[in-house]
C-alpha cells in the first residue's frame, strides 16, 4: 500500500506520486539550497556506549543520554554546554527522549527492577509515568506542549504504545490489540506516531488523537516500517525497511501521500528522524563517503549537512532534531583519513561530537 | 696453519656443542612466564573468534557491507585459512552464544555505526550452513547472548539506534520451537555487551560493566532483582570470566582504566563483592582466558586515559590463581592488541591472540605449563555427557592427575567471551583411567560443547578433548575381549557375570562404563587353567575386571 489516507478521498496510484516526487527531487538535488548554518559544538562523548541525542525545542536544547562519570544518565545538550539530568532517585541508567517548548522533558529511568518513564519540570522535579496496571516497566518517548507524553508501557501482556495525561494518568493507545506496539512521539493535538506489530512485522502505525490505530504503510517493496516523528500538521516520517532491514527514509504526509525521501549519491540506506511544522526533515544517509545527515527541504530537496556548514573538521553522521526556526542537532565525528584496512568503518571508535546548527542569519 | 685451522675447528665443534646443550634463555623463561609466538598474518583483523566443535577457529572481519560476514576457518594445526559459508546479513557487532547442538546463534549486526539489526542466525559447523531465525523485536548492536540451563539462548541490550539508544527488552530464544519469548516485565536500559553469566540457581546475574549488578529470572517474563554494587564502579570495556561454579571474576576496565579486580561467589547465602589483589597494570579493552588449569591469563589492553589509548598498549600477560588470589606478570606480546581484540583458548592449551583495529598479524601464547614437562595424555573422551553421569577417560598418567576441569569452547567478540566458564570435574582415578562425574545439570554447565583437560600434579595439562554436555547421554561401553591361550587353549571356557561372555563361543562383550565384570576360567577334562594375562592376573579361576576402559584379558588353558 502506497497511501493511506488522501485528501478530498482521492487515492492515486503510488506510481503517479512517486514518479512526481522522484523528478522534483532529481530536480531541485542538484541545486545548492540557499540555507546555510553556523555550526556550533555542543558535546564530545565516548561511541562505544549508549549515546542517544533527539531534540530539539524552541530554544535550541536537545537532549539525549550517555555515560558521565560512570553512570548513564539524561543529557540536556544547550549552547554553552551539556547538563546531565537524573531521573528517578537512585537510577543507574537514564535516558531524556523527549522535549517540550516549555523545558519539559521525558524519558526513561531504571528503577531497581525495571525500566520506568518520568517526566522532569524545567525546574527539575522529577516524577514518575508509571506503567499500565499491572505491568512492570515504561518509557516515555515524546512530550507536547500540553504536557501530555507518549511511550510505552510493558508487562505480562507485553509492550504497549501508551500516552500519559499532563497528570500523569496512563492509557492503552486504542485500537491495538496484544503486545508489540510503541509510540515514538506525539504533537501538541495529540496525534501519537510509533510503530505496531501487524503479524507481518512491524508497520508504522499513527493514532489521530481519540481514534483508533492507523496503519500507514511502507514503501513499496518494503516489508516493515516505523514512525519516529510527527509535526503540527500530521506529517510523518521514518522509515521503511527491505527484507534485509535496509530503511530508506520515508515521508507519510497528511493528505495520505508516502514518500521515498531517497538517499544520497553512492548510499543505499536512509532514515528520517525529525520533521518541523514547514516541512523540514533531517535524519541520516549512507552516501559514497560514509554515513551523513541529511537535510530534506520542499526547496532544496535531498541536502547533505556537511555541504551546508563551513569547512569543518567534523563529518556530521545524523541529524536527529530540527526545530520550528530551522534549527538542527546533529551528531558525527573528527573527520579522519580512512586508511580502509577491508572495507571497515574507522569512525567506529571515535568520540561522539553532538551539534547545533543555526541557519544562516540565525542569532547564535 | 694446519694446527691452527684443527684448533679453530675444535673450537667451532665446542661452540656448537656448548650451545646446544645449553638451557635457552627463552625456554628456560617460558617455564615461568610462557612464550607468544608470532603466527601468520590475516588479510583481515578478526573480532569475532570462535573455537569450533571440531577444534578448528571461525573468525569474521568487522566492516559494513559484505566484509561482516567475511568468515574464515583458521586451523590451529597449520594456521590454514578456509573460506566459510556467508550469512545473510552483515553480522558485525553482534552477540553470539553456541546452542546445545553444537550450532552458533548469532543475535543482531550492524547497519551502521550505532544502528543495530533486528535478526538472528545460526551457523551449523557441522554443515557450514547458515540458517535464518525470527526477528527480534528490534535491532541490537553490541547485544549479549546467554545459553540457558534448557539450552535457549538469552538476548539483552544491543543499540538500536542513537535516537532511541539501547534495546530494553530481554527476550529469549526459545531453542526447541524455534521461537521469541519477550522477557517484558523485565525492561531495563543496560549497558553495551553487559556481561552476563549462567548463576548455580538458574538466574543469569549482570556483573558489569555498570556497578549496578543484578540477578535477571528469565522464567515467564521475567523480573530484575538486586544484587548489589560492584566496588570500583563503570568498568567499560573490562573483562569479566566464571572461573568456577557460581564464581565470577571482574577486571580491569573504566576511563581511565583500572588494574583492580573484584571476585563475588554467587554460592553464598548474601552474595557481596569484594576487592581481591589488582593486576600489575591498569588495562581496558583486555582480554581474559580461562586455561585448563583453572587459571586466568589476562592479555593486552590498553592503560592510557580514553576510549581506546593506543598510545599506551599493554604487551606483558597476567595470570591469576584462584586458589592464591594472586597475580603473576608473564611474558609480552608484541602486537598490541586493543579495541576489537579477541583470545580464543585452543585445544592444545595455547591462547590464540587476534586483532585489535589495524592489527593483521595474530600471535598465540604457549603458558608456562606447556613448558613444565610432559603432557599428561588422554583417550577415550566420550562424544556426549549427560548431567551427573560418570564417565571415563583413559590417561597412562592417571595417579597423577591432580584436576579435571571442563571449560565452555571459546565465542568472543570485542575482548569478552560472552559465556566463559570453567567447571571442576569431581574424579577417581584407577590404574589406567579416571572416572569423572559430568556437571550436576545446566545451571552449572549450560549444555554445548566443552573442552575437557586432566591437569597433572605439576599443573601441566593434557591437550583437551572436546565433549557436548547435554541432559543426558547414552552410557559409555567398553568391550572386554578374552582370547584363549596356552598348549591347549581350546579347551576350556571363560564366562562372565554379568553375562555376555561364553568363551570359546562369543569371547568379546561390550559392558557400561563402570561395570564390574567377574570372568570365569574353566577347564575340561584333563586340562588345567594356567593362569590369566592383560588386564587380570593371577592363577585364581575367577578375575574381576572393572571396565573404566576396553579391556583384553587372556585366558591360559594347558595339558595336565
Amino acid at each position: 500500500m502506497s497511501s493511506y489516507c488522501l485528501p478530498f478521498g482521492a487515492r492515486l496510484p503510488w506510481k503517479s506520486i512517486a514518479t512526481f516526487l522522484a523528478l522534483a527531487l532529481c530536480l531541485v538535488a542538484g541545486s545548492a539550497s540557499a540555507v546555510t548554518y553556523t555550526i556550533l559544538d555542543l558535546a564530545t562523548l565516548d561511541e562505544g556506549a549508549t549515546v542517544v541525542v533527539r531534540g530539539m525545542n524552541a530554544s535550541g536544547t536537545a537532549v539525549g543520554g550517555g555515560r558521565v562519570e560512570g553512570a548513564h544518565r539524561g543529557l540536556l545538550f544547550r549552547r554553552g554546554g551539556v547538563q546531565a539530568v537524573d531521573g528517578l532517585p537512585g537510577s543507574d541508567h537514564t535516558v531524556v527522549f523527549g522535549i517540550n517548548d516549555l523545558g519539559v522533558v521525558v524519558g526513561g529511568s531504571n528503577s531497581a527492577t525495571s525500566a520506568r518513564a518520568f517526566l522532569r519540570t524545567h525546574t527539575g522535579a522529577v516524577r514518575e509515568l508509571a506503567p499500565l496496571a499491572g505491568d512492570a516497566a515504561s518509557t516515555a518517548f515524546g512530550v507536547n506542549h500540553h504536557n501530555e507524553a507518549a511511550g510505552i508501557s510493558s508487562g505480562r501482556i507485553g509492550e504497549r504504545a501508551v500516552v500519559w495525561t499532563a497528570a500523569g494518568a496512563v492509557s492503552v493507545l486504542p485500537g491495538v490489540s496484544g503486545a508489540g506496539s510503541r509510540a515514538r512521539a506525539l504533537n501538541d493535538r495529540g496525534d501519537v506516531v510509533g510503530v505496531a506489530d501487524s503479524g507481518a512485522g512491524p508497520r508504522a502505525v499513527v493514532w489521530p488523537r481519540g481514534g483508533p490505530a492507523l496503519q500507514i504503510g511502507a514503501l513499496p517493496g518494503r516489508a516493515t516500517s516505523e514512525a519516529i516523528a510527527v509535526n503540527a500538521g500530521g506529517d510523518i516520517v521514518g522509515y521503511s525497511a527491505d527484507a534485509a532491514g535496509a530503511r530508506r527514509a520515508t515521508l507519510w504526509t497528511s493528505g495520505g501521500a508516502v514518500v521515498d525521501l531517497g538517499a544520497l549519491a553512492g548510499g543505499d540506506m536512509s532514515q528520517a528522524l525529525a520533521i518541523n511544522n514547514a516541512g523540514h526533515i533531517v535524519g541520516t544517509s549512507t552516501s559514497s563517503v560514509g554515513s551523513r545527515a541529511c537535510l530534506w527541504t520542499p526547496a532544496g530537496g535531498l541536502q547533505d549537512l556537511n555541504a551546508l556548514i563551513a569547512p569543518s573538521s567534523a563529518v556530521l553522521t545524523h541529524a536527529t532534531g530540527i526545530n520550528q526556526t530551522g534549527a538542527i542537532v546533529a551528531f558525527g565525528h573528527d573527520a579522519v583519513s580512512h586508511t580502509d584496512h577491508d572495507g571497515h568503518d574507522d569512525d567506529h571508535e571515535l568520540p561522539l561530537r553532538v551539534f547545533l546548527l543555526l541557519p544562516s542569519g540565525a542569532k547564535p | 696453519m694446519m694446527v691452527k685451522e684443527a684448533f679453530a675447528q675444535a673450537l667451532s665443534a665446542l661452540l656448537v656443542v656448548l650451545v646446544f646443550l645449553s638451557p635457552s634463555p627463552v625456554r628456560g623463561q617460558a617455564d615461568q612466564t610462557g612464550q607468544w609466538d608470532t603466527l601468520d598474518t590475516l588479510p583481515f583483523f578478526p573480532i569475532h573468534d570462535h573455537l569450533l566443535p571440531d577444534g578448528k577457529v571461525m573468525i569474521w572481519p568487522s566492516g559494513a557491507g559484505t566484509s561482516g560476514s567475511d568468515a574464515r576457518l583458521w586451523d590451529p594445526a597449520n594456521q590454514s585459512l578456509t573460506p566459510l559459508a556467508k550469512p545473510a546479513h552483515d553480522i558485525f557487532c553482534s552477540g553470539h552464544a553456541y546452542l546445545a547442538d553444537g550450532r552458533l546463534f548469532v543475535a543482531g549486526g550492524h547497519i551502521q555505526n550505532g544502528v543495530g539489526l533486528p535478526r538472528a542466525t545460526f551457523y551449523d559447523p557441522f554443515t557450514n550452513a547458515w540458517t535464518g531465525a525470527p526477528d527480534m523485536n528490534a535491532g541490537r548492536w553490541y547485544p549479549t547472548v546467554t545459553t540457558l540451563a534448557n539450552g535457549d539462548a538469552l538476548v539483552v541490550s544491543g543499540k538500536i539506534d542513537n535516537t532511541v539508544g539501547v534495546n530494553t527488552l530481554p527476550q529469549v530464544y526459545q531453542a526447541e520451537t524455534g521461537t521469541w519469548r519477550d522477557l517484558s516485565s523485565a525492561v531495563l536500559g543496560q549497558a553495551l555487551y553487559p556481561m552476563m553469566f549462567l548463576a548455580p540457581d538458574g538466574r543469569v546475574v549482570n556483573v558489569g560493566p555498570a556497578r549496578t549488578t543484578r540477578y535477571l529470572d528469565t522464567s515467564s517474563t521475567g523480573s530484575w532483582s538486586s544484587l548489589g554494587n560492584s566496588g570500583f564502579g563503570s568498568r567499560t570495556y573490562g573483562s569479566a570470566v566464571m572461573y568456577a561454579d557460581g564464581k565470577i571474576l571482574l577486571i580491569g576496565g573504566g576511563d581511565p582504566p583500572t588494574n583492580t579486580a573484584e571476585v563475588i561467589d554467587l554460592n553464598q547465602t548474601s552474595p557481596a563483592w569484594r576487592f581481591t589483589a589488582p593486576m600489575s597494570i591498569a588495562r581496558r579493552q583486555l582480554n581474559a582466558t580461562l586455561l585448563p588449569d583453572g587459571t586466568v591469563l589476562v592479555t593486552g589492553g590498553t592503560s592510557g586515559a580514553g576510549f581506546n589509548n593506543a598510545s599506551t598498549p599493554v604487551y606483558p600477560a597476567e595470570l591469576w590463581d584462584p586458589a592464591t588470589e594472586t597475580w603473576k606478570t608473564l611474558a609480552s606480546a608484541t602486537v598490541p592488541r586493543l579495541y576489537h581484540s579477541a583470545a580464543v583458548l585452543l585445544p592444545d592449551g595455547r591462547v590464540l591472540s587476534t586483532g585489535g583495529d589495524g592489527y593483521l598479524t595474530p600471535e598465540a601464547f604457549s603458558p608456562p605449563y606447556l613448558f613444565k614437562g610432559a603432557r599428561p595424555t588422554m583417550t577415550g573422551v566420550p562424544s556426549a555427557i549427560g548431567y551427573g553421569q560418570r564417565f571415563w577417560v583413559q590417561t597412562a598418567q592417571a595417579m597423577s592427575i591432580s584436576k579435571v576441569t571442563l571449560i565452555r569452547i571459546a565465542s568472543v567478540t570485542h575482548a569478552f567471551d560472552q559465556n566463559q566458564r570453567l567447571n571442576v570435574l569431581a574424579f577417581t582415578p584407577t590404574a589406567t583411567a579416571l572416572e569423572i562425574v559430568a556437571p550436576a545439570n545446566g545451571n552449572s554447565a549450560p549444555p554445548g560443547h566443552y573442552l575437557l583437560f586432566i591437569v597433572d600434579a605439576n599443573g601441566v595439562p593434557s591437550i583437551g578433548g572436546i565433549v557436548r554436555v547435554a541432559a543426558s547421554a547414552p552410557s559409555q561401553t567398553f568391550t572386554l575381549a578374552v582370547a584363549k591361550t596356552g598348549t591347549d587353549s581350546s579347551k576350556g571356557t571363560v564366562t562372565s557375570s554379568p553375562a555376555g561372555i561364553i568363551c570359546g563361543i562369543v569371547c568379546s562383550k561390550s559392558f557400561s562404563g563402570g561395570t564390574v565384570v567377574t570372568l570365569t576360567a574353566k577347564a575340561l577334562a584333563n586340562r588345567v587353567f594356567a593362569g590369566w594375562g592383560g588386564a587380570c592376573s593371577g592363577t585364581a579361576t575367577t578375575c574381576t575386571v572393572t571396565m573404566d576402559g576396553n579391556k583384553a584379558v587372556t585366558a591360559s588353558f594347558n595339558k595336565r
